[in-house]
């Protein structure tokens, strides 16, 4: 099976996990074929990686999200500089192991990718 | 060819803009086709196509005498050939 390049863009905020539902099953059933795997968090979407979140009321808390993706190792996960900055958060908030990209290294991510999903 | 930038609203603009390459393409589309009527719309420092679409200008009721000439106006043909030509898009709503 040919192996492509998918990034899938966390940018808008947490709406009660419907959607990220369906983000994490596209994600996992990729992972389980073998598919290449990025994800990236910008804008509202960063507020997904805070940590002590009360997500009583979500569908999937966001730390099982991330819990996820390790166990399909999807270790390619990144977040936006200037999102985390302008929102007052550092990586010391993130509940999870994100690498940080600037926001002028974006545009490359994405033309690197064969297919791109987002919320 | 660089990505196909797909916007679906003002919102979706402002995420979109910040993250443009500089071979990108830019198509506004349904409630995205306002921006094609004012010059914040339009990305700095980059020379990146800009398209809007004729149906979801007309949906709305938006003559495309009012839209500004940076924005190349066309049809779902021309759409379509748009996709073809990039190897990638992306959606921002």
């Amino acid at each position: 099976m040919n192996t492509r390049q998918f990034l899938f863009i966390f940018g808008r905020s947490p709406r009660g996990g419907v959607i990220d539902r369906e983000m994490l099953d596209q994600m996992l059933t990729l992972a389980a074929f073998d598919q290449a795997i990025t994800v990236l968090f910008v804008d509202e979407g960063v507020y997904r990686l805070t940590r002590d979140m009360d997500a009583t009321a979500s569908i999937l808390k966001p730390s099982e999200l991330l819990d996820l993706l390790t166990f399909y190792d999807i270790d390619s996960v990144w977040v936006e500089e200037e999102s985390l900055m302008q929102r007052d958060m550092s990586l010391d908030d993130a509940c999870l192991s994100v690498r940080i990209m600037p926001r002028a290294a974006v545009a490359g991510l994405l033309a690197r990718h064969d297919v791109i999903l987002g919320d | 060819m660089g990505v196909l930038h797909l916007v679906n609203s003002s919102e979706g603009l402002t995420r979109c803009c910040n993250r443009l390459g500089p071979e990108d393409a830019l198509i506004l589309l349904e409630g995205g086709v306002y921006a094609a009527m004012t010059t914040a719309a339009i990305p700095n420092g980059f020379d990146v196509e800009l398209f809007v679409l004729l149906e979801h200008l007309s949906q709305r009721g938006i003559a495309t005498c009012r839209v500004l000439p940076v924005f190349v106006v066309i049809d779902f043909e021309g759409f379509v050939r748009l996709t073809a030509k990039h190897s990638t898009s992306v959606t921002w709503a």
